[in-house]
């Protein structure tokens, strides 16, 4: 287990190191600068684009930038954003917490619901709860979430008034943006749980069970649970790099201040050192979700847990 | 009933200025018609326009609100309090005076300018309280109001006020409108003296523009690449900058001890509200559904198909004026293969436009269809433009075939913006009438000026203070070659540049729109709207089209 661990981690790092200088070159090849952003578009003086590019450290050799880049990663000193001037662990600082928010509450609502409905839904074959259920589900896979923003932000907050329509003023501005964000992924999940709870009705060990007295609740929510749950733990990496990747839109759609908005400004607007950041920590972000879940999966299912080497 | 077609000649005796708006309104007079009427009547091009752009719902066109809300407007006091939120559109940028990309809309609340206009256009006080020209037209005598603060408390006098324009004309933002300026300094008795290269009466537009304002430059020497954030700008405005975040909002706090001798303003000490607050709202739909949810106070330009339903909320009130800006199109005249060095086929080209077409299908019919480099509002407007560049395909068929061109294939460029692709798109579909083919390519903003000079066409929207600064300035956009040598029209523009009085300067910014118009160095295309959509209880906000931003001292909101 413990080499497993280590070479799972390791095998991280390097992938990250790959990102790192995919990101760093791959902004500085797109056409176009930041010095578009930086400095007035009708000016078209060349000595201000150049004494603005010096002071910015452009100038510098592409090569020494990215290892100045490795080096603010590695000592944690992360610069100043090139168009705001802010430090840039001071916006990451901000932006994140922001995420974390939505993500946070994304995931409990996808869980939350998911898996006691698909318990629910996985024990009641068949009946109107089953049903409903898997008709809310297939909308949920099957409606675009910027569509689904779009009609939850006429109703709730244009027609209702009983929400904010965007940005981060409080509680209540949250709860949009994360149902939104979770709506697929607890499609999904509700779904993988029902079926992996259907598979285990028929255990011969359910039937052991039935037969020493054990309750049908504690049968359905401790024994079949349990044994239900590994596919949706290994499909939690996944889930993480879908959050993650909708987050983007979704805080863009309702201008929700988290690293996603803060990523796509920065990539518009070119400003290298906030934008090669933010997606590097994103992309740290899903790696991690990735490295856990193989270690969760490990650890959760006990057929695998005693081996050593690959799984 | 039908239009009334109004030769210049006609006699408008027993015409009133109620008539011809309400003319305007029902339909019985064009737009065209309408200004030539109220200008036999006496009313300025700016004054008319903003009378016709106003219609809130159920209002007297002759007021831009209500009846029901003017007279609550003017039985109850202007209040002390509140904050004012709005929904903008942009990604803020930092408050940078010195060297800044782009001045937001919230400059005006954060600083003062040295002088500007009022909503007739008239050129009126603010940090200086009067000027004077030497007879030799060759310096501008600026006279600084006197016990001006910053924030801080540091005093903002002619010494500080001289280094910001200097600033501006010396690496700034406004290098390239100010290149008639030698220098600005600072004079005897607290004045700033302005140094001209040669006389140019024009200056005064040009100072008379958002980024001539005075902030402290200590700030901007102590901060470096950090200057343009809370804590580190010491203006001199109605706000304080309060907090700063490209992400969220940008806010700023009363200033306790502001004045203001504005002549235009009526709240000539400390701004009404408590603060000013706008939200980073980038999505049009999204404005539109932050104002009629109630969460914000105002908007600007939301999706403009929504503009018709908030005309009917007795609670919002919208306001739309011809913006001091411009759509054009640019041929790359050194491309000789395309015939765009060939006014023939510039002039085709133009003829192939339905200019009024794309108002309605485009803009919902929240633009002007413009002939000439000038929009129509503007003081210095000269109609004769409109002889030229109407709608005419079979014209357009015409010149192509007498330029030697049977069809002509082309690529366009232009940025990232809904309006602008939409309207390239409808313009394709007006010039593959004519025999031409043009193929729109949408480069990123960061891209669009670096590469401009290799593409073979570009369209662009200018938006500035200074309409005739700016025009003169795009004529060089990206390099003079690109615009071709167009005589007439640099010849006007540098007799602009070079008229010594008001009566020479406005004869040679006439004979500068005629001159764009027929050698169409730049191709005009449409005016569009500013678009303004508040809440029915905030009053004293006054977008005009002479200034590109309102000033923020009469607003105040109902409790």
């Amino acid at each position: 287990m413990g080499r497993f661990v280590l070479h799972r981690f390791l095998y991280s790092c390097v992938l990250l190191l790959v990102v790192s200088a995919l990101v760093f070159f791959g902004l500085r090849v797109a056409p176009g600068s930041v010095m578009q952003t930086v400095t007035n578009p009708y000016s078209q003086e060349k000595f201000i684009k150049t004494a603005e590019a010096k002071r910015l450290g452009l100038d510098k050799p592409l090569l020494d930038q990215y290892l100045l880049f490795l080096g603010h990663v590695v000592t944690g000193r992360l610069g100043l954003s090139l168009v705001s001037g802010l430090p840039i662990s001071t916006i990451i600082r901000h932006a994140a917490v922001r995420t974390a928010e939505l993500a946070a509450a994304a995931i409990l609502l996808t869980y939350g619901f998911a898996i006691p409905f698909g318990v629910l839904a996985g024990w009641r074959r068949n009946s109107v709860v089953d049903r409903l259920l898997l008709v809310i589900a297939v909308l949920g896979m099957g409606v675009p979430n910027f569509f689904l923003a779009v009609l939850l932000i006429q109703v709730f907050a244009v027609k209702l008034h009983w929400l904010p329509v965007a940005g981060s003023t409080g509680f209540d501005s949250l709860i949009l943006p994360a149902v939104v964000l979770s709506a697929e992924a607890v499609a999904i999940n509700f779904r993988l749980m029902r079926s992996s709870v259907l598979d285990e009705v028929h255990r011969e060990y359910i039937q052991s069970l039935r037969a020493r007295g054990v309750s049908e609740r504690r049968i359905t929510w401790r024994h079949s649970l349990r044994n239900a749950l590994p596919p949706v733990i290994a499909l939690a990496g996944v889930m993480i790099r879908t959050i993650v990747g909708y987050s983007m839109i979704v805080e863009v759609i309702f201008s929700w201040p988290g690293l996603g908005f803060q990523l796509v400004n920065s990539v518009l607007q070119r400003d290298y050192t906030l934008a090669q950041m933010l997606a590097l920590l994103l992309a740290a972000v899903v790696i991690a979700g990735n490295f856990l879940a193989d270690v969760g999966h490990r650890l959760a299912d006990p057929r695998i847990r005693g081996q050593g080497g690959r799984a | 009933m039908p239009h009334k077609h109004a030769p210049e000649s006609q006699d408008y005796s027993g015409e009133t200025l109620d008539s011809v708006v309400r003319g305007h309104f029902e339909g019985t007079l064009t737009r065209r018609e309408a200004i030539l009427r109220a200008s036999a009547l006496g009313l300025s091009m700016s004054g008319l326009a903003a009378l016709l752009a106003a219609e809130p719902a159920g209002a007297d066109p002759l007021t831009k609100r209500s009846p029901a809300l003017e007279k609550r407007s003017a039985a109850i006091t202007p209040v002390r309090g509140g904050t004012y939120t709005e929904a903008y559109l942009l990604t803020p940028t930092k408050l940078n005076t010195v060297h800044g990309p782009f001045a937001d809309e919230y400059y005006p609340a954060f600083f003062d300018n040295v002088i500007l206009k009022d909503p007739e256009g008239n050129i009126v006080p603010d940090l200086a309280e009067s000027w004077t020209i030497s007879p030799d037209g060759l310096t501008v005598t600026l006279k600084i109001r006197q016990g001006l603060k910053y924030w801080s408390g540091a005093p903002d006098d002619a010494v500080t006020i001289a280094s910001c324009l200097e600033s501006q004309r010396d690496g700034g933002p406004n290098t390239a409108f100010l290149t008639g300026v030698s220098s600005f300094t600072a004079g005897p008795d607290n004045t700033v003296l302005i140094k001209l290269k040669h006389p140019w009466y024009g200056v005064l537009n040009t100072m008379a523009t958002v980024w001539m304002v005075s902030a402290n430059p200590a700030y901007a020497a102590k901060y470096g690449n950090s200057y343009g954030t809370a804590g580190t700008v010491d203006g001199s405005g109605p706000f304080i900058l309060e907090s700063f975040d490209p992400a969220t909002a940008v806010v700023g706090k009363r200033n306790p001890n502001y004045s203001t001798i504005m002549p235009f303003v009526s709240n000539k000490g400390p701004a009404y509200l408590d603060k000013v607050q706008w939200n980073v709202v980038l999505d049009a739909a999204t404005r539109s559904s932050e104002i009629e949810a109630g969460t914000v106070d105002c908007v600007t330009q939301p999706s403009l198909e929504n503009v018709a339903g908030f005309k009917a909320n007795p609670n919002l009130v919208v306001v739309d004026l011809p913006q001091i800006a411009n759509y054009y199109i640019a041929l790359n005249q050194t491309r000789t293969d395309l015939g765009f060095n060939n006014p023939q086929v510039r002039q085709a080209i133009s003829h192939a436009i339905d200019r009024r077409g794309l108002v309605e299908a485009v803009f919902f019919g929240y633009a002007v269809p413009t002939y000439g480099p000038l929009f129509p509002a503007d003081s210095r407007y000269n109609p004769a433009v409109e002889a030229y560049n109407q709608y005419d395909p079979e014209k357009a068929k015409a010149l192509l075939k007498a330029a030697g061109h049977k069809s002509i294939s082309f690529e366009i460029w232009t940025q990232p913006d809904e309006f602008q692709e939409n309207l390239l798109q409808a313009i394709a579909g007006n010039l593959q009438d004519v025999g031409i083919n043009m193929n729109v390519l949408v480069q990123e903003t960061v891209g669009f000026f670096p590469g401009l000079a290799t593409s073979e066409a570009f369209m662009f929207e200018w938006l500035f203070d200074d309409a005739i600064s700016i025009i003169a300035f795009v004529l060089s956009l990206p390099t003079a070659t690109y615009t071709g040598p167009s005589p007439a029209s640099r010849k006007a523009v540098a007799e602009y540049f070079s008229a010594t009085t008001l009566a020479s300067s406005n004869h040679a910014a006439r004979q500068m729109q005629v001159a764009i118009a027929s050698e169409l160095p730049i191709i005009p295309l449409v005016t569009p709207n500013q678009v303004w959509v508040h809440n029915s209880k905030v009053h004293g906000l006054q977008p005009t089209n002479t200034m590109i931003y309102p000033r923020w001292n009469d607003v105040w909101i109902e409790p």
